[in-house]
């Protein structure tokens, strides 16, 4: 099948998946006017952001709630994306109206809503001897996002002391953990669980996690945590029809091989089936350690670009439960969306449990009919479990054993929630299927089944992580392995940052 | 404040400090092999034993078509997709595994000489002890759920529908596990009760399985039921029905009609659990098909795809009661470049783009909610009611 290779031949850029970060990228690059190629390698678009069918039963894959989309008066980050790209028009986002209920072995249980000052002053109300520590947790959060915002609005370009004299916040969190802001605001242990409760949206305890990314994460979703009707699969499916609308071309079932080179720059691409594409530059939404060590060939990688890929953790993965239950709310005791239960107020010993396949002590319980009714058919409910699970674990279990495994761990989380919340629910399961981290891995192919990427820890802050620049000239990474971590809107930024860096590029004439 | 930007700066340090001490890594992906075991995709069997398991159903003996590659495990209830080439047309057809998913040396399918068969008549003729066949990995939600299903258990079985049940059978009675199983297996005549002589023997071994078998079209000579499998067979055989779990496999008729029979003992929805409806005999018997469109009715199926780089367009002839999958695979042979797995629309490997047009897909069948917005659709259960255009880049 080789070609004669010729310029016409050669498209300008391909991105590589179709996942948030090959979205992000690809639509950025086709509203800027550019001719996209976006290749993915299974038949639907959206990576993780997909929806699959059980029954009658259609499950949405992995969001909980999407931030950074803001509305006309308070538009964030991700709203003129999507209203350039139609997608405001073509979905309608439902707002939970808790943030979360969280529930702890000994009876405590309280919800959680989403409002801002609702928020705080529920903690406040909670915990009254602490109402010191929580205005300056407060202060401290809302300083860092103001940071964040003005990173943002600079585009990259903010120097580092402007950023130092302005929001001096943003870069004093950049080398603390959670703990570290939480030691100077609370002393209350089971307050530290309660406004550490979403730490699993980061993949790792407040002892080991960056404060920027739960700062971000915690004050992004409060007010403006959102869902799209026709779940997460509607939001990639909408991106890829206007993708194509301005132009793009996507193409389904084409696994990528191997990205080509010539003169130690990017010059295509290979597919499974040997077909050969030609182009200019890469955006891979690959993750960075499969896009460099086997994509590309291996003389051109330097040593020490191997190492700042392989130096940093690889970050946690986690273990799903998907049911669709033959009940209404009522006899299923279940009525929030977002539930957490934990069997311990040490976030630690939570996350030493996630190492292991076992029972675990931080499970989420998410009951999506409670912000959007007909999610599942009339008279049905929707109810994924999560639990985070390190994909290491998995890589020890022999293929035989591996069905086996997957039931046990997946009866564990059911037990865990007939224990603290609906007893009878094995009595109205209707369907009932679990992912583990092969799972993820199968449809990602992100190493150990990573949901965030890299462990979101001080080592790999968002100022410290790797960023868009690829191995080689030409070839540039998203998702959120990189530059600003996992989850919906970091990703699909990720990749509209990887498009950024490829058309600044392209100005001055380096691509 | 200065503590704070120290703290980060030697975070900063201690990261370059990290990259450089390592040792230069090599490729290492921990999942990778544990995952290519169990869902290798495509794999290659090779046919190594054949048997007459009836007079018109064969057994087929399959090991790994290339010798240094291992079977992936399965559930016991799980299917392959078995893919042949007959005259120019590549199609892919789903048999379940009979063989038990304790051992990995072999799957084994029963395969039946169907009347108006077009890939089954052709396996059973001319499948031949060495031959090679493609077919996908395991596949198929319909196994024994130790999550939901208890520990009682009633299999509704008609004919060839045996098959998954064989290989769950096997799988409890070799591991002992606490279950109690009622098997209700219905066919038309004695000849055609497959693996009637081990299904006595697990019975008359095992205090937790019972066996009946209910003859429709039975000779004079049957002592044994005769009939349909109704709620007043199902009743008396198996006792209370409340705390039992049923499984069914047959075909649409039978599908049917043991639905309204379970309804009628008030067995809910989600303690029922049944194989793939498979497509149906004949289309214009389901529910929902237009009256106005009769079985010869022709339609204009136009398709552009992708050969080999090139952008090509073509215009076929589509029969209306035909899915739309068939009538690609005759039509556009080996240029076909479309996946297929259950052809019941339930495993989402052929989702294809329909440009414009209207089809009718059985009631059954459940796609995800934006595809039909956005005109995806599964074509080996859809039927074009008008003239349609596909999207097969």
């Amino acid at each position: 099948m080789e070609k004669e290779i010729t310029d016409n031949d050669q498209l300008p850029i391909v991105v590589i998946g179709a996942g948030l970060g090959g979205l992000g990228a690809g639509c950025q690059l086709a509203l800027a006017g550019e001719k996209v190629l976006l290749l993915e390698k299974h038949n639907v678009p959206g990576g993780f952001a997909t929806s699959f069918v059980r029954g009658r039963f259609e499950f949405e894959g992995a969001l909980h709630v999407l931030a950074e989309v803001g509305d006309e008066e308070n538009p964030l980050s991700l709203y003129d994306f999507f209203k350039d790209l139609g997608v405001l028009n073509k979905i309608e986002f439902k707002k939970p109206h808790d943030l979360y209920r969280s529930i702890f072995y000994d009876g405590f249980d309280e919800t959680l809503p989403n409002d801002t000052a609702e928020y705080f002053d529920k903690l406040i109300e909670l915990f009254p001897h602490e109402k010191k520590g929580i205005k300056k947790f407060k202060k401290i959060a809302f300083k860092v996002r103001a940071g964040f915002q003005y990173v943002a609005e600079k585009e990259g370009k903010a120097s580092p002391m402007g950023i130092l004299f302005k929001h001096p916040y943003l870069a004093r969190v950049g080398g603390l953990t959670l703990k570290d802001v939480f030691d100077r605001c609370f002393k209350d242990q089971r307050l530290r669980a309660v406004v550490a409760q979403i730490w699993g949206y980061d993949g790792l305890p407040p002892s080991r996690l960056n404060a920027m990314y739960y700062i971000l994460t915690l004050v992004a979703l409060l007010d403006d945590a959102v869902f799209p009707v026709g779940r997460s699969h509607a939001l990639s499916n909408t991106m890829i029809e206007s993708f194509e609308g301005l132009k793009g071309k996507i193409k389904y079932n084409a696994l990528v091989n191997k990205i080509l080179t010539k003169d130690g720059k990017v010059s295509g691409v290979e597919l499974l089936n040997g077909e050969k594409i030609l182009c200019k530059a890469v955006i891979s939404n690959v993750n960075p350690i499969c896009t460099t060590m086997k994509m590309l060939p291996e003389n051109l990688i330097s040593d020490t670009y191997k190492k700042k890929l392989y130096a940093p953790d690889i970050g946690t993965s986690v273990f799903t439960v998907y049911l669709g239950l033959n009940a209404s709310a009522n006899e299923l005791g279940i009525n929030n969306f977002e539930i957490f239960l934990n069997s311990t107020d040490n976030l630690e010993e939570q996350y030493i449990s996630s190492l292991r396949i076992e029972k675990p002590k931080y499970l989420l319980a998410s009951c999506y009919n409670v912000m959007y009714e007909n999610i599942s058919p009339p008279g049905t409910r929707q109810v994924t479990l999560t639990a985070l699970q390190d994909g290491k674990a998995w890589h020890t279990i022999s293929p035989d054993q591996y069905h086996q495994k997957k039931d046990e761990m997946a009866d564990q989380m059911i037990k865990m929630l007939e224990e603290f919340l609906s007893p009878n629910i094995r009595n109205y399961i209707e369907v009932a299927e679990a992912a583990t981290p092969l799972t993820y891995y199968r449809y990602s192919k992100s190493m150990n089944g990573a949901i965030y990427g890299y462990k979101q820890d001080i080592l790999d802050s968002p100022m410290l992580r790797l960023n868009s620049k690829g191995a080689i000239p030409g070839l540039y990474l998203a998702g959120a392995w990189v530059n600003l971590g996992g989850g919906y809107s970091t990703s699909l930024t990720s990749g509209r940052m990887a498009a950024a860096m490829y058309l600044e590029e392209k100005e001055q004439g380096r691509v | 404040m200065f503590k704070d930007l120290k703290k980060f700066s030697y975070a900063r340090k201690l990261k370059h400090w990290r990259d450089e001490v390592q040792e230069t890594p090599d490729y290492y992906d921990g999942l990778e092999n544990l995952h290519d075991r169990l869902h290798p995709g495509k794999i290659w069997l090779q046919v190594s034993d054949i048997k007459n398991l009836s007079h018109d159903t064969k057994l087929f003996r399959l090991v790994p078509g290339r010798t240094s590659k291992l079977l992936s495990p399965f559930r016991a209830g799980q299917y392959i997709g078995v893919t042949v080439e007959i005259n120019g047309v590549r199609t892919t057809r789903p048999y379940s595994i009979i063989s038990s998913p304790n051992q990995h040396a072999y799957y084994e399918l029963g395969i039946r000489k169907k009347e108006g068969g077009f890939v089954s008549i052709h396996l059973y003729n001319n499948l031949k002890v060495g031959d090679t066949i493609e077919c996908t990995e395991p596949l198929g939600e319909f196994y024994y759920n130790r999550l939901f299903h208890g520990k009682n258990l009633v299999f509704i079985a008609g004919g060839c529908g045996i098959t998954p049940f064989i290989s769950i059978l096997r799988d409890i009675s070799e591991r002992l596990l606490p279950i109690n199983i009622w098997l209700l297996f219905g066919c038309l005549t004695e000849k055609d009760i497959l693996f009637k002589e081990e299904l006595e023997d697990l019975q008359a071994r095992r205090s937790n399985f019972k066996f009946d078998c209910i003859l429709s079209e039975a000779s004079s000579e049957w002592k044994g039921e005769c009939g349909f499998i109704t709620q007043d067979k199902i009743k008396n055989f198996v006792g209370n029905v409340s705390d039992k779990f049923f499984y069914v496999v047959g075909n649409r008729d039978m599908y049917e009609f043991i639905f309204r029979e379970l309804e009628n003992l008030n067995i809910p929805k989600h303690h029922i659990t049944y194989e793939a409806y498979g497509t149906p005999d004949d289309i214009t018997k389901v529910i929902g098909w237009p009256s106005d469109i009769n079985r010869s009715k022709k339609v204009k199926m136009s398709v552009i795809y992708n050969d080999a780089g090139l952008m090509e367009e073509r215009i076929f002839d589509a029969l209306c009661i035909e899915p739309i999958l068939n009538t690609l695979e005759r039509e556009m042979g080996l240029k076909l470049n479309v996946e297929s797995g259950c052809r019941s629309g339930k495993c989402a490997l052929c989702r294809t783009k329909l440009i414009s047009g209207k089809i009718f897909i059985p009631p059954e069948v459940t796609i995800r909610e934006v595809d039909q917005k956005f005109g995806y659709i599964h074509p080996c259960v859809s039927y074009p009611i008008t003239d349609v255009y596909l999207d097969l880049t």
